[in-house]
């Protein structure tokens, strides 16, 4: 894995939702009475809380058969508009793939993850933006035919209009989705040569709470050694040292892996050489399971091969069963009377679920061996295997990854046809689309202040006077205003940036093309409130948009 | 108003249509390949070599994608090299190798595409990884990356000497070179063992398969029209001979001794003097070439009409043998392929080997002395060697074992006053110190 798996907090995230939902509601609340008081006078204050009233009973008395009835035609204008010759492309693109594809790279294991990537982006590059053409485009042209005109003269309310879009527009995504998640299923089990088709599987790991970097002098810290790797996303270790990582697991489910009947770690390390040493060989770790409730730490008895970049998983895997072979490392005095550790290791058997995992919480602590070689870490890159699931299990939860943001981007799509035309709304929902897959790192990056170089006043005053981002800026009465102008500014971002949906938690394809099972805590949970935070208050937009809207301009 | 009927119209039309198909026809019509066939366009291209398949195999799913791609096929490139550069640093090597093979559909004939791929694969990519075996995998990826390169375009030498390069210089040159020759003959890759038929068809040394790439590039440079920038043209045109001279050495210094190495060099010494030493170089004082006699210059004033004199000649042709060591190789592979001299290196290397493995002490000193013995000879046939760095080092380090021996012998007698390559020793007393001290390091 080439990034690091981090949980969603879900109580937090609703908390989050609430603040900013309920701020941008009341504000709106706020300038709607205003402007109707402005408005009409004191005649206002009635109408507004009578389209309030209004609203809240459309809500209420909402028909399905309805909306069912407005989903139908959606469907059926859709075909109409031949949005499903998609699926040609999306054939000759399987057709053709084989070309590209096939011959990359040699190695089997590797090829495996450029098909997974392939089939899915191309299903994402084809249905999304077919879907948002489609969403953006149906209610304006409802409007520009006047055949919107027909049915807002029908007892059918506004939000039944909104309503009937989504649907329908997400019952086509849904249809072209699920036709080509299944034929690109097939088409990659089928095309993965033989010998790499076990990889195909879903590996369940559980990452550690936390690591942790020990150097020589017993000194914690969250980064270990820099070995001025451009890429800083493991931290190194030097080897022969007391240098080592030190991961930690808390409240394992020893249940569940005494099921399994044994315990199964997966590593994948990097190695860096300051000279070659034994060319023919790989580098060297140790492995010491420290129980946290006993204290009691197990040198696993056999020294690990460092196999970098490997994609198989049967190279990288450990499995001890229930009785663990171990060295002691027993720690006695000297003849002078010091104590000294590990200078004599003593061969012993523990029990895994009684003795190394009893207490549910274990340190697994790493240790280079070769001198003057280093190993590379990161969170990830250690984590206890579950029992595996199959490939399709993983396959289709991207694939439904990809419906969720289909999702968003209708109800955008839809929401923001109800009050401008077809170009502006594709305009606006492709912007945002933008933003939230391209640039959502970079606003919160803005936000958090973790970009070098200051808000926009400083990062302008610095391209003014040619200064890099780490110069210090002298201390004056502009520095002051400057700080006060980006701290505005930037919570003015802070505020806009909650309008741009995360699509990165949407991005499942990096799970499924390294064979790990797609989580629930850091993906999908994630994807699924976000697409529940668009969908409601998009549809209340979108029904008060298109209440107000003048149905007879074109 | 319009008098004629829609009919009459479509007449017109019909016979316009034909007209204009007619210049159509005359210019564009598509060629067979053969001299003057098809539209004036098609004889164009084929005069000036512009057509695709002049310039080398013609891929299909690259020119589908060009085709695909109108315009924007700038942009994609642009995008693709982008996301090369990011895979690259974040150690995704299949989307690294997927995306450069992208690259290369959407831009076939870019020369240094190739080139900067397929060393990023050879050199960069297969230095991250730890595994000799997946080491050797990405070197072999960036030969066969060039190797299509050459086959695209037929008409760039530089890609063929870049073949010649990996298979050559990285193969035999690296860190892991003793693994990699081997691998080339007998790759771990392949069920069942042999090389790998993409690189090496024919189970060769990886220094032959590299000389026959070089030879390549020097064919396709002398094709009317091509010419090369990668290297002056007497550096260029070295390449095969040192390719033969590099297949030696390689043997040499695996502690093969025998005919075929010998014979090795003498092929080499031929190809030194009747191939690159007898090719012409174009200078400021007209051809010349590097094998130089007085008769051959005097020769090429006459050809040159006396426009150039026979001092110039000579000038000039110091200088270019002074810009490729020519007179240095010449001399090196005269003697190495003198039996004398395979015997003395044997000598030496086998004195050595025996001595670290701790074999009899007077066998070991025999073997050295023998080594030293004729080392001595060829010094006094070739003063010249005592400039060369690598003979120096292998007689001081031959002296220094022996002497290492001698000090400790059962007769007693220490270190005799005269000895073979005592000359040497004393002329270079710091690099004899350094390998005494090198010695005792070892121990």
């Amino acid at each position: 894995m080439s990034f690091d798996v981090v949980g969603f907090n879900l109580a937090e995230g609703v908390v989050h939702f609430l603040k900013v939902f309920g701020g941008v509601f009341a504000a709106a609340l706020f300038f709607a009475f205003l402007i109707s008081l402005l408005k009409y006078g004191a005649r206002g204050a009635g109408l507004f809380f009578l389209g309030i009233g209004r609203g809240c009973s459309d809500f209420i008395h909402t028909s399905p058969k309805r909306v069912w009835a407005i989903t139908v035609l959606t469907w059926r204008e859709a075909a109409r508009k031949k949005a499903l010759f998609v699926f040609v492309i999306f054939a000759l693109l399987l057709m053709f793939a084989g070309w590209f594809l096939g011959g990359s790279v040699d190695r089997a294991d590797l090829q495996v993850k450029n098909y997974i990537s392939f089939i899915l982006k191309a299903i994402t590059w084809l249905t999304l933006p077919v879907i948002l053409l489609l969403s953006c485009w149906g209610l304006p042209s409802d409007i520009k035919n006047r055949s919107l005109h027909t049915v807002v003269t029908k007892p059918v309310r506004r939000q039944e209009v909104v309503l009937g879009r989504f649907f329908g527009f997400t019952l086509v995504g849904s249809v072209v989705l699920l036709v080509m998640g299944t034929t690109g299923y097939f088409w990659t089990v089928g095309q993965v040569p033989e010998e790499a088709r076990k990889e195909l599987i879903a590996r369940v790991p559980i990452y550690c709470d936390s690591l942790t970097f020990i150097d020589n002098a017993g000194v914690e810290s969250e980064k270990g050694k820099n070995v001025g790797d451009v890429w800083m996303f493991r931290s190194y270790i030097e080897g022969a040292t007391k240098e080592h990582a030190s991961f930690q697991y808390n409240n394992l489910d020893v249940d569940a892996i005494r099921q399994q009947g044994q315990l199964r770690l997966e590593y994948n390390f990097e190695a860096f050489r300051t000279h070659k040493g034994d060319i023919n060989e790989r580098l060297l770790c140790n492995l010491v399971i420290v129980n946290n409730k006993t204290g009691t730490r197990y040198l696993l008895d056999r020294p690990i091969h460092v196999q970098e970049f490997s994609n198989r998983a049967s190279d990288k895997t450990i499995t001890l069963e229930e009785t663990v072979s171990y060295l002691e490392e027993k720690t006695f005095t000297d003849e002078q009377g010091n104590e000294a550790q590990g200078q004599e290791r003593i061969k012993r058997t523990a029990n895994l679920f009684d003795d190394v995992l009893a207490g549910n919480s274990i340190t697994i602590e790493v240790f280079s061996l070769d001198s003057g070689q280093f190993l590379g870490m990161a969170r990830p890159d250690l984590f206890i295997k579950m029992p595996d699931r199959s490939f399709a299990s993983s396959y289709f939860k991207a694939i439904f990854g990809i419906w969720l943001k289909m999702l968003v981007i209708i109800v955008i799509g839809v929401t923001a046809s109800c009050f401008v035309k077809g170009p502006v709304a594709t305009l606006l929902t492709f912007g945002i689309v933008m933003v939230g897959t391209t640039f959502n790192k970079l606003l919160r990056d803005l936000t958090t202040g973790s970009v070098e170089g200051g808000g926009p006043f400083e990062a302008s005053y610095r391209m003014l006077y040619h200064m890099n981002p780490s110069t210090e800026i002298e201390a004056s009465p502009l520095t002051v205003v400057m700080v006060i102008v980006d701290r505005i500014l930037v919570g003015f971002l802070w505020t806009i940036q909650h309008l741009f949906p995360r699509f990165d938690f949407f991005n499942m394809n990096q799970f499924v093309a390294n064979g790990i099972d797609v989580p629930w805590e850091a993906t999908l949970l994630p994807s699924i409130s976000v697409t529940l935070a668009f969908v409601i208050p998009c549809l209340i937009l979108g029904y008060f948009s298109l209440q107000l809207r003048e149905m007879e301009a074109k | 108003m319009n008098r004629i009927s829609s009919q009459q119209r479509k007449l017109v039309s019909l016979v316009l249509i034909i007209l204009l198909l007619a210049p159509i026809v005359y210019l564009g019509a598509p060629g067979d390949g053969t001299e003057n066939s098809g539209g004036l366009l098609a004889q164009k291209r084929n005069q000036y070599d512009l057509g695709e398949t002049s310039l080398g195999d013609v891929d299909p799913a690259g020119a589908t994608m060009n085709l695909v791609l109108l315009g924007l096929r700038g942009i994609a490139s642009n995008l693709l090299w982008q996301q090369a550069v990011e895979q690259k640093d974040h150690k995704d090597w299949a989307g690294l190798k997927a995306t450069v093979d992208s690259i290369v559909l959407l831009q076939p004939h870019f020369k240094q595409v190739w080139q900067f791929q397929a060393w990023n694969l050879a050199y960069n990519v297969s230095a991250e990884w730890d595994g000799v075996v997946d080491r050797y995998h990405w070197v072999k990826e960036g030969g066969k990356f060039i190797i299509k390169g050459t086959k695209r375009n037929q008409k760039y030498p530089e890609l063929y000497w870049d073949a010649g390069r990996i298979l050559g210089h990285k193969i035999g040159g690296a860190d892991e070179k003793k693994t990699f020759r081997k691998f080339f003959l007998d790759d771990p890759e392949i069920e069942g063992g042999g090389p790998d038929l993409e690189l090496n068809p024919n189970a060769k040394d990886n220094y032959l398969v590299a000389k026959e790439w070089f030879l390549l590039s020097c064919e396709v440079e002398s094709q009317p029209g091509i010419t090369q920038t990668r290297l002056a043209p007497v550096l260029f045109r070295s390449y095969p001979v040192r390719s033969q001279m590099d297949y030696a050495e390689a043997r040499q210094e695996e502690g093969k001794f025998d005919e075929v190495t010998r014979r090795a060099w003498d092929i080499a010494f031929n190809e030194v003097t009747t191939k690159w030493g007898a090719e012409r170089f174009a200078s400021p004082a007209g051809w010349i070439v590097l094998e130089a006699t007085e008769d051959v210059l005097k020769q090429l004033v006459k050809e040159d009409n006396d426009k150039y004199s026979l001092e110039d000649k000579k000038r000039w042709v110091e200088r270019r043998q002074n810009m490729c060591g020519y007179r240095n190789w010449r001399m090196r592979c005269l003697i190495e392929k003198k039996p004398e001299t395979i015997t003395a290196h044997r000598n030496l290397y086998e004195g050595k080997r025996d001595y670290f493995s701790g074999e009899d002490r007077i066998a070991v000193e025999k073997k050295l002395f023998a080594g030293m013995d004729g080392m001595e000879k060829l010094l006094a046939e070739f003063p010249e060697l005592e400039e060369n760095n690598d003979f120096r080092e292998e007689c001081l380090k031959g002296v220094t074992l022996w002497q290492a021996l001698r000090v400790d012998s059962l007769d007693g007698k220490g270190i005799p006053v005269n000895y073979p390559l005592k000359y040497l020793w004393d002329q270079y007393p710091d690099e004899a110190k350094q390998y005494a001290e090198l010695l005792r390091s070892q121990f």
